[in-house]
């Protein structure tokens, strides 16, 4: 049985390494609904771990999310396409991204700042880069491993979902994206979990820089 | 040059045997002999130097000689006193055997310590809390993975939980430092320091345990083996085994 996607992505989720084992950039039925479940047990596993009460699952932020890494590896190692062919092998995810659909995404989009600064060694100028930026901007819970979240990004269903909220505010820390910390809806907290340990947990936190 | 002529004589000393305590203080002068005669001890072969050391001339109500022939001249006389005792000359270290005292002063005392604690002014920096269990489990709930990383904890009991690491949590609860494997009260210390690494060997002799004192000085042990990371997940797991022994 040869299930490319569902190959990958279990590769990637345990041992954090990208091995492709088709050039195919059509996924079969089989191969989607393998992979769906596989990332649905991950998310339960992983959901031990989130504090609070962990949304439920997003199986289609959750599809989507492998897709794009999928096809963004393939399109890194094996281009055949024109640069004209890639935002349709590539499209905005349609449904709504709240909490639930920004964490199932998660799983396989935390990986894809990897795919993106591979990207930038091989060809800074490839327009695969502002096209998968996009992406990590929109879904910024994902794109804080890469870059401070964007001004105009909807930062509503983070703050009104305590589990997520925690969540982003550990990652903002862990990456140290001060930029984001000092956002007005998230500062407070994140000023609450640093506590008065900021300099020990965060050096230079409080220092005031030019951002 | 010419040498000393004292150098050349051998020097005695004579002394009572109630001062035999005296000698100790020259015992390790391994080339002195020594011999009883009666209600006298002597000493030969003591060199110039030691006749002049204070050991010796701290020495009270002692006769010293120097021999010529078969007779004894005593030091600074030019008539002899009397003669060569014959006796039985032993090394000094075996004439005066070490003796153990009498009263040995660890093994003998019957007598016992209290162990307790007491207020310390020292300052010493936390290490470890002692909370409730559901404290703990309303703080995991939203808990900030930033303040969970440098943390162990177990259970101690049925509802109170054990973390170690700082820094703490900002929970209510007994707060401890830590000397060695024990973990003390903060503001308190044992009340004989010195005592701190007796007990630690006889309260845990496999030195693989945090001993944890309260205030009035009764202790419980924790296993270290049994401290484990303090995560979200594990932590939900052990509460759920926890109310739920069945499964």
């Amino acid at each position: 049985m040869n299930l490319p996607l569902y190959s990958m992505i279990r590769t990637l989720r345990s041992s954090e390494e990208v091995i492709l084992y088709a050039r195919l950039l059509r996924i079969s039925a089989e191969d989607e609904a393998a992979t769906l479940e596989f990332l649905q047990s991950e998310y339960a596993s992983e959901s031990r771990e989130y504090p609070g009460e962990a949304p439920a699952f997003d199986a289609d932020a959750a599809r989507w999310a492998a897709h794009t890494l999928y096809i963004a590896a393939q399109v890194l190692l094996y281009r055949e396409h024109k640069s004209a062919d890639l935002p349709a092998l590539l499209p905005a995810y349609e449904g709504n991204t709240d909490a639930a659909a920004l964490l199932s995404a998660d799983l396989c989009l935390r990986f894809l700042p990897d795919v993106l600064q591979q990207l930038q060694l091989i060809d800074p100028l490839d327009p695969l880069n502002n096209l998968l930026l996009t992406h990590l901007q929109h879904w910024h819970y994902s794109g804080l491993v890469l870059h401070e979240t964007p001004e105009d990004a909807d930062l509503q269903p983070v703050l009104h979902n305590p589990c997520l909220k925690q969540l982003y505010i550990n990652r903002i820390i862990t990456c140290r994206r001060k930029k984001t910390a000092l956002l007005p809806g998230l500062e407070p907290a994140v000023r609450n979990a640093l506590g008065i340990y900021d300099e020990v947990f965060w050096p230079g936190f409080n220092t005031r820089t030019e951002l | 040059m010419a040498a000393n002529p004292a150098d050349d004589l051998t020097h005695f000393m004579r002394i009572g045997t109630e001062q035999a305590d005296l000698l100790g203080r020259i015992r390790h002068w391994s080339n002195l002999k020594i011999a009883f005669d009666g209600n006298d001890i002597w000493v030969r072969d003591l060199s110039a130097e030691q006749l002049q050391s204070t050991d010796i001339r701290s020495i009270p109500s002692k006769k010293l000689y120097y021999q010529s022939g078969r007779n004894l001249f005593p030091e600074g006389s030019l008539l002899p006193e009397t003669t060569v005792p014959t006796v039985l000359w032993t090394p000094i270290e075996r004439g005066l055997p070490l003796q153990l005292p009498a009263r040995t002063p660890i093994a003998a005392v019957t007598e016992t310590i209290r162990i307790q604690l007491v207020p310390s002014e020292e300052e010493y920096e936390a290490f470890a809390l002692l909370t409730d269990v559901t404290a703990l489990e309303k703080y995991m709930h939203s808990a900030p993975a930033i303040r969970l990383q440098n943390l162990q904890w177990t259970l101690a009991g049925a509802h109170k939980a054990l973390i170690t690491g700082t820094p703490l949590l900002p929970l209510p609860g007994n707060v401890y430092w830590r000397r060695n494997n024990q973990l003390l009260p903060a503001g308190y210390d044992l009340e004989w320091q010195v005592l701190g690494d007796v007990i630690n060997r006889r309260l845990d002799p496999d030195n693989d345990s945090w001993i944890v004192w309260d205030e009035p000085g009764s202790w419980f042990r924790v296993a270290k083996k049994d401290i484990k990371p303090l995560r979200t997940g594990s932590f939900r797991l052990s509460i759920e085994t926890m109310k739920n022994p069945g499964l």
